[in-house]
């Protein structure tokens, strides 16, 4: 089945008008929403309609929503809730909005993850794959793990250990092939031990769509907030255990940093200056921010970049924004820049006599 | 008072995280869990200029700790589950005039209560007062000798008298009045003192107190301090002659681990703050005392003079910075100083996570000091 419209206010009004006028055998809509219960709370009620049109087997929906019902409605939660069952568009209409839902038969499989997870693990599934074989290559190293079925075969250069090539076997379903092919993507440029080390929580940080609200209250440990991280998990320390056996190799303390991209590498400090301060207006822009907020005053060898800023910020505000702005800077244009701000120099006077006087 | 519950083994190398297996569980499953110890400071002044003081780096915006503010963050304290609170961090507490204050009120409502001081400003009459209330009492002194004190604690010669006596009135009173608080001397040794490891190891045994730890400087992550790690291992042989000097009531250890790391880290990951946070002098609450300076703002949290302890700790923002610490954007071998005070912890929860150390329920007698981890 492809797609089914509905208007939610008449949908509603069915259902209370058949409570009280059908004794057996109760169904307002048809066979095909037996599961549907309509709820108080408006995010919940669709919610509930999505999932019992998911159940019956159609992949895409089209729901009517007039504005006083829209109103009362918590619309952004509504999409971060929906976006675990497919893809979501909600769009005005002349009477109200329309609520359109696709993909759900693909996003059956990924109904009980963390919606956090969900829009990258899709485009992850429907990108390309990362299926295949791999077979030992001059200069490189084949390393392979097999846990319940799924395989992961990386080619490493033996030298660093570096992970130049990855691919999955035998994994099923959208979930599992998604994730797959997001781990053999991210553990690339990554050292076997960096890989068994840290691959899931790169993993993880790669997957999660930041808009959304964190998967834990507390710290986000992946094979704990979501459980479908505990099989890469269990590959990639099955790939540096299987390369320990059979090498020898018995470094455990992991002293990695991901290397510059060559296009970074290839810029001179002018260049990286001003790449960095694009990026840095552009974070700025797309927040409606003053654009004179931060200034680039430094950026070293190692990454370290120095801002100034001469602007009054509200309590708390300059310290989330660095943070923010750095995230930013990691996954917009380069990993291992680390934001500052000018140095504070200490202001007790005994001290800073004794310094002084070194 | 709350620290007659401390006995057992003194871990002065070490941590305690064994003995909150509950609390690390729960942040395995992805809890909120509120910090087992909070080390933090009450002003950010010093009456001494130790040219070792890592508090120079540590300059972050001023604001005052009253007696309002500090008895409103101990009840917070209290009220979230935080068990320790050690007064030591960035600045030197005693001379704060809420301090004595600080130490009364979080011992009566069940927190586990700490001091790092110079031991200078203290009187018999106060020392008397205060002990009853301690876990304990461990006074900075990194050296023996009168005028080599006065050279590397920036003070006036005399004030070494002043210190000594001191010491030897709290090894006394808690002595003559079977109080259960420890009694401790730390040198924070630099290479250059090497000269005073014997003779303040000598001292330690005239005057008593139950312990001398040694050990390694930190510094920051530019070398500002300039302390040279390498150093460290020429005096091996008399730091092992100081802890021979060891007799039944007076131990004389050296913080072997940190200082045989050479500043180095294992670990890449920082999972000790949400066990452990330190707030300033200033009021500043932060994942680490490393970060204090304004240089490190992204990290920054929030200030208890300006908001209530508990809804910093609810905040999100304290668990965007707690996960970002934890997550692949932070890495502790390039972005810290050496040897934080988190150090132990972090190294205990990576190895977990990493899975080279399994999670085992301590069995024994709990160590003495178990909410300073």
């Amino acid at each position: 089945m492809d797609k089914i419209t509905l208007n939610y206010e008449e949908m509603v009004a069915a259902y209370w008008d058949s409570l009280n006028t059908v004794l057996r055998g109760f169904n307002a809509q048809g066979e095909f929403l037996d599961l549907w219960v309509p709820d108080e709370d408006g995010v919940s009620s669709i919610l509930n309609l999505v999932e019992a049109v998911q159940e019956t087997g159609y992949n895409q929906m089209e729901l009517d929503l007039t504005t006083e019902t829209a109103q009362e409605i918590d619309l952004a939660r509504l999409q971060e809730e929906l976006v675990a069952l497919g893809t979501v568009n909600l769009e005005p209409t002349a009477t109200g909005y329309r609520l359109q839902v696709n993909g759900l038969t693909e996003g059956a499989a990924f109904h009980n993850l963390h919606a956090a997870y969900v829009a990258a693990l899709r485009q992850a599934y429907q990108g390309p794959s990362q299926a295949g074989e791999l077979s030992a290559q001059e200069g490189l190293e084949l390393v392979h793990c097999t846990i319940k079925g799924v395989g992961l075969s990386v080619l490493v250069e033996p030298q660093r250990k570096i992970i130049q090539q990855a691919k999955w076997q035998g994994a099923e379903g959208p979930l599992e092939v998604g994730m797959m092919n997001a781990c053999c993507q991210v553990i690339l440029g990554l050292s076997l031990l960096e890989a068994a080390d840290h691959g899931v929580l790169r993993l993880e940080d790669y997957l999660r769509d930041e808009r959304l609200r964190r998967p834990a209250a507390g710290i986000v440990i992946p094979e704990k907030v979501e459980p479908a991280f505990g099989l890469p998990l269990e590959l990639l320390r099955g790939l540096l255990s299987d390369f320990r056996k059979r090498t020898g190799y018995d470094q455990t303390i992991n002293f990695f940093v991901k290397a510059y991209s060559n296009a970074w590498q290839a810029l001179d400090g002018a260049g990286r200056k001003q790449r960095l301060q694009e990026s840095l207006d552009q974070f700025l822009k797309d927040r409606k921010l003053n654009p004179k907020l931060f200034e680039v005053l430094s950026l070293d060898e190692k990454g370290r970049v120095t801002l100034a800023s001469e602007v009054e910020f509200g309590r708390d505000q300059k310290a989330q924004l660095l943070l923010q702005l750095e995230r930013h800077l990691d996954k917009h244009l380069e990993e291992n820049l680390h934001l500052y701000v000018q140095e504070l120099e200490d202001k007790n006077s005994k001290r800073r006599k004794t310094q002084e006087n070194e | 008072m709350n620290q007659k519950a401390d006995k057992g083994q003194l871990i002065l190398d070490g941590t305690k995280l064994d003995w909150h297996l509950d609390r690390v569980r729960a942040w395995e499953r992805g809890e909120k869990v509120p910090p087992i110890t909070i080390d933090m400071a009450l002003t950010r002044a010093c009456n001494f200029a130790c040219g070792f003081c890592y508090a120079m780096l540590q300059e972050n915006d001023r604001q005052r700790i009253d007696q309002k503010v500090i008895y409103e963050f101990l009840e917070d304290c209290a009220e979230i589950g935080v068990k320790g609170i050690s007064l030591v961090s960035d600045g030197e507490s005693t001379i704060s005039p809420v301090f004595m204050d600080t130490v009364k009120y979080g011992a009566s409502l069940g927190l586990s209560m700490a001091v790092g001081t110079n031991g200078y400003v203290f009187t018999k009459r106060k020392l008397e007062e205060l002990l009853p209330h301690l876990t304990y009492l461990r006074v900075n002194i990194s050296a023996g000798e009168r005028d080599r004190f006065a050279e590397i604690m920036g003070v006036k010669p005399e004030w070494f008298d002043r210190v000594c006596q001191n010491i030897k009135d709290m090894a006394d009173i808690k002595r003559q009045r079977g109080l259960e608080v420890t009694i401790g001397l730390q040198m924070v040794l630099m290479p250059e003192y090497e000269d005073q490891i014997l003779p303040l190891a000598l001292l330690g045994k005239e005057l008593r107190p139950d312990y001398l730890i040694i050990k390694h400087c930190s510094d920051s992550e530019e070398g500002s301090l300039g302390v040279d790690y390498g150093g460290y291992e020429r005096m091996y042989g008399k730091l092992e002659q100081a802890e021979a000097l060891s007799d039944e009531g007076y131990s004389v250890q050296v913080k072997w681990s940190k200082i045989k790391d050479e500043g180095k880290r294992s670990y890449q990951r920082c999972y000790g703050p949400p066990f452990m946070i330190q707030l300033s002098g200033s009021g500043l609450v932060a994942p680490c005392g490393m970060l204090f300076n304004e240089k490190y703002k992204k990290f920054h949290i929030g200030n208890i003079v300006e908001t209530r302890f508990k809804d910093i700790y609810h905040s999100d923002r304290y668990w965007e910075v707690m996960n970002h610490l934890a997550s692949p954007h932070f890495n502790a071998q390039k972005m810290c100083g050496t040897l934080c005070l988190q150090h132990k912890v972090n190294e205990t929860l990576d190895q977990y996570r990493k899975g080279q150390r399994p999670l085992k329920d301590p069995t024994g007698t709990p160590p003495q000091h178990i909410n300073f981890i």
